[in-house]
């Protein structure tokens, strides 16, 4: 009994299902929801969590998490909007942007690399941390227009596919490549796996960590550009609970939270059941804070029918 | 006699599949009380699998079991405890970050008035139980730091506390060296005395015969029969469980060996060892043999990367050599593999193809990516040579059976094509004919010039396959025998012995 259970309902099968069926009740109670602009919509809403989850996802598989994603994403959009302001600068804000993302993601890494604490404690100080100097050099002011940046991904679209719907697929296949068909990336399942016995099999950990950590952190620049160009501002608080949510996403996909498995196809159909979930929230006029109780009690119910297998 | 002849406990028809594999197929038998019952059968026959279905750890498909005239169709972990039941699995079920005490009374802690857990009485029930069965653990050692000899050992006592009619013990002595085997024995011997029944599963037929009254033999998950240990020989044991007669192993004709390529000078290791010095030349097999506290696994591991060394000389190739890090030393050409392959060996949820590659992705890589056919490709010879039996090229490490585990990480450290091997304890847990077929393997490394260190508890193993054995006592060395031959296993136990 408990067998036929699991089978019907752990594994990734069950997700795809209840997608199918959450869109087709939506859709029959709101016919809106089917439309192509609809459909649209969901997808450019997700692609921002999206980037965020795949980062997040290449760290949950080795073990890894990071906690300052949000923070990071914040700080990164905001320095990057301040070149856009002063020095009217496009490419080398980008630079900013990514030097900012990928240096305190790497430096991360080196903190875990130490295996003085879990990386849970450090990176939930490192999103403090961060946060703090958003706020601080922003003195709380958010930046209004991105000049080009908005011009460049925000508004423009392909074959009626918003632009930020592209990166996030770019960066989904990017990650996909590197986590099957790089050593590093197979280091990082081996890692989260194994730690000692990949150690042991002459994996220098500490330095692959900080790459991992890194990559995450250029997962997050890239979503703090997208952000800050869809949203055409950049907030020192633009990012704040992208950490958990992207965890959350990753996690209802499939990926467990210690280790050795997962993939970001898993993560993707994480992500597309919380951005139709929400959206279908939206259309039935259901208030925010209903929205949460419902959004809440999915994630708990997705990861309990993934069965601990 | 008479009354030992009543059945305590009934296995009957067990059938279990997991996909893609029949594990068991109706197997039944019986325990007797006062009886050692062996279990035997090659890597995969399903005994593990019939172990944890009696003790509840996992669910029969199909059949019984009766105990004390009472029949369950399934039982629960907590079920099988309450009626009598415990058992030691081959993976260790243990809390690593708990102390011995907190471990063994896991679930059962002493209470004081008040409803807090009694450490003290705890701490000094397990001293006591610790004492009657003369260990040398203690009770507040971290059971994660201890060595997987020792672990067993808490394992072993925590069963015993349950006061049990039936113990089921898998491969209890697999990680024991000469004299804790004995111990071992001595103990079974007590408990079978009191009128225990015990189910035991060991992979060496001469343990078998010597502590067993009955001996079941499983192949591909079928009973083959059941046996009195006096009515059958080792050779008739061998043949029921591969199904076709082995020729038993000869010692193998010895080459001699090139130049020295590793040199140790006055080596010492805090507290472990205290200058050991000795040479290991190309295409040579060197033994080490030695107790727990001998520090031989100290030496492989030094050399290995893994343990400072606190003074004197590592020479490779000629040139000085300070290990610094495993990363390192492999890039010199040395592979180290761990005895302990759940903790340092294996990663578990991977494929088992992917752990035969880890430690040489070089191999199957073209600019620099992984291409996944050659991966299945370069890994084939190693699973058919070593006769890895897994459901499926895709099948998780974890599933396999202990001792295709256990050959996995052998196929892992041949992939490599390291100059240097240093094993420990290469064939622990292995079948009777796997274990000869790696005898061979590391015979044809050797004669192609490989040198291997190889520190192993099986003494036989070690005069079978070694050119030469360096004997270590409390940290030191203190026998060299340049001619493994003419040593028999007794002689060689009691030099480990300090004799
Ligand atoms: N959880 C599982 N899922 C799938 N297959 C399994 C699982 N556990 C065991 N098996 C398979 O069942 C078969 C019997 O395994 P078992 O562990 O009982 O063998 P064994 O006789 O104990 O072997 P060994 O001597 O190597 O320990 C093996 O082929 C193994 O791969
Ligand atoms: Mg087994």
């Amino acid at each position: 009994m408990k067998d036929v259970f699991l089978t019907l309902f752990g594994g990734r099968n069950v997700l795809v299902l209840v997608l199918l069926v959450l869109a087709l009740i939506t859709g029959i109670v709101n016919p809106r929801f089917l439309t192509l602009q609809n459909v649209l919509n969901i997808m450019l809403q997700i692609s921002v969590l999206g980037i965020v989850s795949v980062g997040a996802t290449i760290l949950l598989v080795s073990g890894g998490l990071d906690l300052s994603a949000g923070s990071l994403l914040s700080l990164s959009a905001y320095v990057a909007g301040l070149v856009i302001l002063r020095l009217q600068s496009l490419p080398l804000a980008l630079l900013v942007a990514f030097c900012t993302s990928a240096g305190f993601g790497a430096f991360n890494g080196l903190l875990a690399a130490t295996e003085r604490a879990h990386p849970f404690i450090i990176t939930l100080g490192m999103m403090t941390f961060l946060q703090g100097i958003a706020i601080a050099i922003s003195r709380g002011s958010p930046i209004n227009g991105m000049g080009g940046l908005y011009e460049l991904i925000g508004v423009r679209d392909f074959l009626r596919i918003p632009l930020p719907v592209f990166v996030f697929l770019a960066v989904l296949v990017s990650v996909d490549i590197f986590l099957r068909y790089f050593p590093l990336g197979r280091y990082a399942y081996a890692i989260g796996g194994n730690q000692e016995a990949s150690r042991l099999s002459g994996i220098r950990v500490g330095r692959v960590k900080v790459i991992l950590y890194a990559l995450n952190g250029v997962c997050v620049g890239i979503a703090a550009v997208v952000l800050s160009a869809i949203l055409d501002s950049a907030l020192p608080t633009m990012g704040s609970g992208y950490e958990l949510r992207a965890v959350a996403a990753t996690v209802i996909g499939g990926t467990p939270l210690f280790g050795g498995r997962g993939s970001v196809w898993r993560t993707l159909l994480g992500v597309l059941l919380l951005g139709l979930v929400s959206n279908s929230l939206n259309l039935m006029g259901v208030s925010a804070n209903l929205q949460n109780v419902v959004l809440g009690a999915i994630m708990v119910m997705a990861v309990m029918f993934q069965g601990s297998r | 006699m008479v009354s030992e002849q009543a059945a305590l406990l009934s296995v009957n028809e067990i059938s279990k599949s997991f996909p893609g594999i029949l594990a068991l197929d109706s197997v039944s038998l019986t325990l007797h009380a006062g009886e050692v019952h062996a279990l035997i059968g090659a890597n995969g026959a399903g005994k593990s699998t019939l172990v944890k279905i009696i003790a509840g750890a996992l669910q029969p498909d199909r059949g019984s079991i009766t105990i004390n005239g009472k029949t369950f169709q399934v039982l629960t972990p907590l079920l099988a405890r309450k009626i009598g039941i415990a058992a030691v699995y081959q993976e260790q079920q243990l809390v690593p970050d708990l102390t011995v005490a907190e471990n063994i009374f896991l679930g059962k802690e002493p209470r004081t008035t008040f409803g807090r857990v009694d450490y003290r009485r705890m701490s000094a029930e397990t001293m006591e139980l610790i004492q009657t069965y003369g260990l040398s653990i203690q009770p507040d050692y971290v059971v994660g730091k201890l060595p997987l000899a020792q672990r067993q050992e808490v394992a072993i006592l925590k069963a015993l506390k349950e006061e049990a009619k039936v113990l089921l013990l898998d491969e209890p002595t697999a990680a024991l060296t000469g004299p804790q085997i004995a111990f071992m024995f001595r103990l079974i011997e007590q408990l079978r005395k009191r009128g225990m029944g015990i189910l035991y599963i060991s992979h060496h037929i001469d343990e078998i015969l010597s502590i067993a009254q009955r001996i079941t033999v499983l192949r591909n998950g079928k009973k083959i029969g059941t046996f009195l240990a006096q009515d059958v020989t080792k050779e008739v044991l061998i043949e029921k469980m591969a199904g076709r007669r082995i020729e038993s192993e000869s010692r193998f004709s010895r080459k001699p060996p090139g130049d020295v390529i590793l040199e140790t000078q006055h080596l010492s290791i805090n507290g472990k060892v205290e200058k050991a010095s000795f040479v290991l030349k190309e295409g040579e097999i060197l033994g080490f043999s030695g107790a727990a506290d001998s520090g031989c696994k100290e030496v492989l591991r030094s050399l290995a990367g893994l343990y400072p060394i606190r003074s004197g000389g590592i020479k490779l190739f000629g040139k000085t050599f300070r290990p610094r890090g495993v990363a390192d030393t492999m890039q010199q050409g040395i592979l180290f593999v761990p005895e302990d392959m759940r903790r340092e060996g294996l990663v578990l949820p991977f494929p088992f193809p992917k752990n035969i590659t880890l430690a040489k992705l070089q191999k199957v890589t073209s600019r620099g990516f992984i291409l996944p056919h050659r991966e299945i490709q370069a890994v084939y010879p190693y699973v058919s040579s070593l006769r890895i039996v897994a459901p499926s090229p895709w099948a998780e490490t974890r599933i396999l059976s202990g001792g295709n585990q256990r050959k996995v990480l052998l196929a892992k450290a041949l992939f490599t094509d390291a100059k240097i091997w240093l094993l420990e304890d290469p064939t622990q847990g292995v079948d009777v004919e796997t274990r000869q077929e790696i005898h061979h393997l590391l015979i044809e490394a050797r004669n192609s010039g490989k040198s291997i260190l190889i520190f192993s508890s099986d003494l036989e193993e070690l005069l079978t396959v070694s050119d030469r054995i360096i004997v270590m006592y409390k940290g030191r060395p203190t026998r060299e025998i340049e001619n493994p031959a003419t040593v028999t296993t007794q002689e060689l136990l009691s030099m480990t012995l300090g004799g």
